[in-house]
């Protein structure tokens, strides 16, 4: 009786480990920049200077960061994984830049189809955008060598 | 998930586990059975429906909450990689990726976005040439109180209005800018002379029937243009805050965490502001980020902002170099060699003059909520013969350094307006005797971030001297300020 006991216990923390809820993921959010561009991959560093306000170059012309709109999930997926910052610590860095007389944030974008639009069209554009909304005139970076497809990768919409 | 472990635990068929394992041993046998085949049915059922969902990012916040998975759940799952793609991705020499075969787009972008309308016309300038006009501003109330009564300052309790600062920015071409910032102030009125009096500014107001009115004036604190050398090298031209430490460019109410900075930041052991050139940049090594400043002025002086009165320019520069870890620590040193000399005031007796060398150090470590940041500066004076002052005593000045450090903790929770409580300790040694001599500071606090643009804080300070200064007394001050960006 016991070791059946035993058993049923260990087949219900077994299957209680198992059957853990499995954490759902955000969206993977792409880095993108226009087709043909130069830029195929950029460093962590390089993408958190770029979006925090310091020039970031790809050969000898300068990459120009769009945001998605504040608060929206990819917004914050975003400003989470790169920039390591919550969206009031986002909210305090931007303000705080402005009183030091630095420069502001980037410009926001409404849609994902309309950093897709930018970062096809616009000279040095880079944005990001969940994988579902890439378009076949933009290309996307990969970032410290690990493209979106990886599993490794955690850029994600939050 | 949830709601299958309830539904297997409560199904009549099954049965509680309490009442399986009563007497009834036939009956405990049945569940026990149907308990292990019905969590190995389960388990099986979602191990696959795991395997069949993308696999989560690596390094993802295990802290997620529910609501953030129901929603990540309803939301559409990326399209699965394909095997090339993830061998690919395996190889550690394809650090370029062309993933445009991987996943083919469907679609070009839309065509009803006009750039245009965003003011993002692509043959446009591809910079930000808009003329941005923004500002902060400060009211505090504040009592102050000595232990012991003296002349030169006295107990005080009130409203003051602090900085009512105004910036000017606009990107003349993609490598010329410029940055205007001027304060505001009702200075002089209201402004205390040494022999306790108050200075006024009474003027006859004529679009009021010259009723009286009290006129105020304003400061120029910054004023310059930039042009981008390098990527890595800009040349600032103009009326600039001396890059030094952390609070003297940090000099805007907002981002100061206190009400007011430490007694010997705003001493000026460097100067505040220079008027000349300031070559600086930044440079990524690695993973760390190194700053760089080099600077030539007008160096020290009260008409500094309009001429180099004894023309002999002043040099400084600063290094720092931030890197990530544990967190993001900076660490900074930055020097100054200058002559200054007085404004001459009188036709028959010489300006004060000397030669000063500064140098200082600062560091600051953000983990998390936990912000620390600490500051050293020191200063040698040389006096030129001739030109020195007398001090209290009626002695000549004699030459010599002033000395002072402080260091700072405090923690902003992301709760209660992101309250951040505070507190920090000043030790300065004035070469030239002060209003308090050599002085020590406690102080102790609260800042909060209701909003990114709006700050609330509370300041207690409790500071005391050695006895050699003018004020021969302790003082206690109890402030509180709320100070916004507009």
């Amino acid at each position: 009786m016991m070791n059946r006991i035993a058993l049923v216990i260990l087949c219900f923390a077994a299957a209680t480990v198992v059957t853990r809820p499995v954490r759902a993921d955000g969206k993977k959010l792409v880095v993108v920049v226009a087709k043909g561009s130069p830029v195929t991959t950029i460093s962590r560093g390089d993408l958190k200077r770029c979006f925090t306000g310091e020039s970031v170059s790809a050969g000898d012309k300068p990459l120009v960061p769009f945001n998605a709109a504040p608060n929206s999930p990819d917004r914050s997926g975003f400003d989470k994984a790169v920039l390591g910052m919550s969206p009031d610590e986002v909210g305090r860095f931007w303000v705080d830049r402005k009183v030091r007389g630095q420069s502001g944030a980037p410009r926001s974008l409404p849609s994902p189809a309309h950093v897709a639009k930018v970062a096809a069209k616009f000279p040095g554009a880079i944005g990001y955008l969940p994988a579902d909304q890439m378009t076949s005139d933009i290309q996307a970076v990969a970032v410290d060598g690990v493209p979106y497809t990886d599993a490794r990768y955690n850029i994600v919409t939050q | 998930m949830r709601a299958l472990r309830p539904a297997a635990l409560t199904d009549p068929a099954v049965g509680p586990f309490g009442r399986t394992m009563a007497s009834d041993a036939r009956r405990s046998n049945n569940s026990l059975v149907v308990a292990v085949v019905v969590h190995a049915v389960v388990a099986v059922a979602l191990a696959q429906r795991a395997a069949a969902q993308p696999a989560p990012a690596h390094g993802g916040d295990p802290a997620q909450t529910a609501d953030d998975r129901s929603k990540a759940a309803a939301a559409t799952a990326a399209p699965a990689p394909s095997s090339d793609d993830l061998a690919r991705a395996a190889d550690a020499t394809a650090a370029v990726a062309d993933l445009s075969s991987a996943s083919p787009p469907a679609k070009a972008s839309a065509d009803d976005i006009d750039l245009s309308t965003l003011g993002l016309d692509p043959s446009a300038a591809a910079f930000d040439d808009k003329l941005s006009i923004y500002g902060f501003a400060d009211i505090s109330w504040t009592n102050q109180h000595l232990t012991k009564h003296n002349p030169f300052l006295k107990d005080a309790t009130g409203f003051t209005i602090g900085s009512l600062n105004v910036y000017v920015a606009k990107n003349l071409t993609p490598r010329w800018r410029s940055l205007a910032e001027v304060r505001f102030m009702y200075l002089p009125n209201g402004s205390p002379n040494p022999d306790g009096t108050v200075q006024t500014t009474t003027a006859g107001d004529s679009a009021n029937f010259g009723r009286p009115t009290q006129w105020g004036t304003i400061s120029i604190e910054r004023a310059y243009i930039e042009y981008d050398l390098h990527p890595r090298l800009t040349l600032r031209i103009g009326h600039w805050l001396t890059p030094y430490g952390i609070w003297n460019t940090d000099h805007g109410s907002p981002v100061i965490i206190g009400v007011f900075r430490p007694y010997l930041v705003g001493d000026a052991v460097f100067p505040e502001h220079q008027t000349g050139l300031d070559l600086f940049g930044a440079a990524p090594v690695g993973d760390y980020k190194i700053s760089y400043h080099a600077t030539m002025s007008n160096g020290r002086s009260p008409t500094e902002m309009v001429a180099d009165t004894d023309r002999k320019p002043a040099f400084g520069g600063r290094l720092e170099l931030e890197g990530s870890w544990a967190g993001t620590v900076k660490l900074g040193v930055s020097g100054y060699v200058g002559h200054f000399t007085d404004a001459t005031t009188s036709t028959t007796v010489p300006p004060v003059a000397f030669d000063e060398r500064a140098f200082a150090a600062d560091a600051q470590w953000d983990h998390g909520g936990l912000h620390l940041q600490a500051e050293v500066l020191t200063r040698h004076k040389a006096y030129v013969d001739g030109t020195r002052p007398f001090t209290l005593l009626g002695t000549p000045q004699s030459d010599g350094n002033d000395f002072g450090a402080y260091g700072l903790i405090g923690y902003r929770f992301n709760q209660l307006w992101n309250v951040m409580p505070f507190a920090f300790y000043e030790d300065y040694r004035a070469l030239v005797t002060g209003p308090i001599g050599d002085a020590k500071a406690g102080h102790v606090g609260l800042n909060f971030r209701p909003a990114p643009t709006v700050v609330l804080k509370l300041h207690g300070a409790y500071a005391w001297g050695d006895g050699t200064g003018l004020i021969k007394s302790d003082v206690y001050i109890l402030t509180s300020q709320i100070a916004w960006v507009f």
